[in-house]
């Protein structure tokens, strides 16, 4: 994160200059993200973009995932482990949509590649269930009146942080690192206002 | 399969809620700009913290800030639609949107 461009005067302003440095170092150093990549296959030309994300998110130490290629052992390590987990998750093995559902409404943050008409239809299956959980994320060189888009834009009229738009893989991964640094601070909070 | 695309369809039309929303790159940039930025959180954890405040004795009493920084800042967080400011004579004044309330809010101020 970049310095502070001031120099705080008052003791109020240099108490809440200290708690944001707190925050910002605490964030980085503890938070491990479950983050669902979503998209077009790898026979799509835009699938790179979706690769990029995953390797972003393994480098910073979260936890990414395709959902289509996740196995048995990856869905034990998420499943809350009750008295009936093991039957829960033969049932999980068997049916791909549920799978999925299941894996989703685990994540953190769910990333989306919206490229084409396939991805189109996996955001409105998720926008309705986990809409806050959702991040959009859209080439600049994408049309901006197809019909994704306009269901993308009305997305983001409701859920203003959750799109990004980018211009280039490097743009991508510098506004998704930015994406996790608030999600991670949002998540520490939820945990300490929940422990109160 | 047919019934089940005819669905999700409608489900995404079913979010075209909020018409004519054509700028969605920079309202969602500069959220993002504005809240991973560590001067704007100041700012928007200050006004939350103090209420609203005019320019004056921001400047004076409170941080020792470059005016062209400042001017960017503001001029961002007012983009993103996280603040407001109000001028009175040659007196401005800011506080936070209820966008700006929930936001800095979700970060634990």
């Amino acid at each position: 994160m970049a310095d502070f461009e001031f120099t705080p005067l008052s003791d109020e302003a240099k108490e809440l200059t200290e708690k944001i440095l707190r925050g910002q170092l605490y964030s980085k150093l503890t938070r491990k993200l479950l983050c669902a990549c979503l998209g077009p296959n790898n026979e799509d030309d835009t699938f790179k973009y979706r690769e990029e994300c995953y390797k972003l998110l393994k480098e910073h130490n979260h936890i990414p995932y395709y959902p289509e290629s996740v196995d048995d052992v990856f869905i034990s390590r998420i499943f809350d482990k009750d008295q009936n987990w093991k039957e829960k998750k033969e049932i999980l093995l068997t049916d791909l949509d549920l799978r999925n559902k299941f894996l989703v409404s685990k994540s953190d943050i769910v990333f989306i590649l919206i490229t084409s008409y396939g991805p189109i239809l996996e955001f409105g299956r998720y926008a309705e269930i986990i809409p806050t959980k959702i991040v959009v994320l859209v080439p600049e060189n994408i049309p901006s009146k197809t019909q994704s888009m306009m269901a993308v834009d009305s997305f983001q009229g409701l859920f203003p942080n959750s799109v990004i738009k980018f211009k280039d893989v490097e743009d991508m991964r510098k506004k998704i690192e930015k994406c996790l640094y608030l999600e991670a601070r949002k998540r520490i909070w939820e945990e300490m206002h929940d422990g109160k | 399969m047919e019934n089940k695309k005819i669905n999700n369809i409608k489900r995404i039309s079913s979010l075209n809620i909020k018409k004519g929303v054509s700028k969605m790159d920079d309202r969602s940039t500069n959220r993002l700009l504005a809240l991973t930025d560590t001067t704007c959180e100041f700012i928007l954890a200050f006004f939350k913290k103090i209420g609203r405040i005019d320019e004056k004795t921001l400047l004076t009493k409170h941080i020792k800030i470059n005016k062209d920084v400042f001017e960017s800042k503001i001029d961002l967080l007012k983009k993103a639609e996280l603040i407001n400011n109000c001028t009175k004579g040659d007196m401005r004044t800011f506080s936070l949107t209820s966008e700006g309330e929930n936001a800095i809010s979700s970060l634990g101020y």
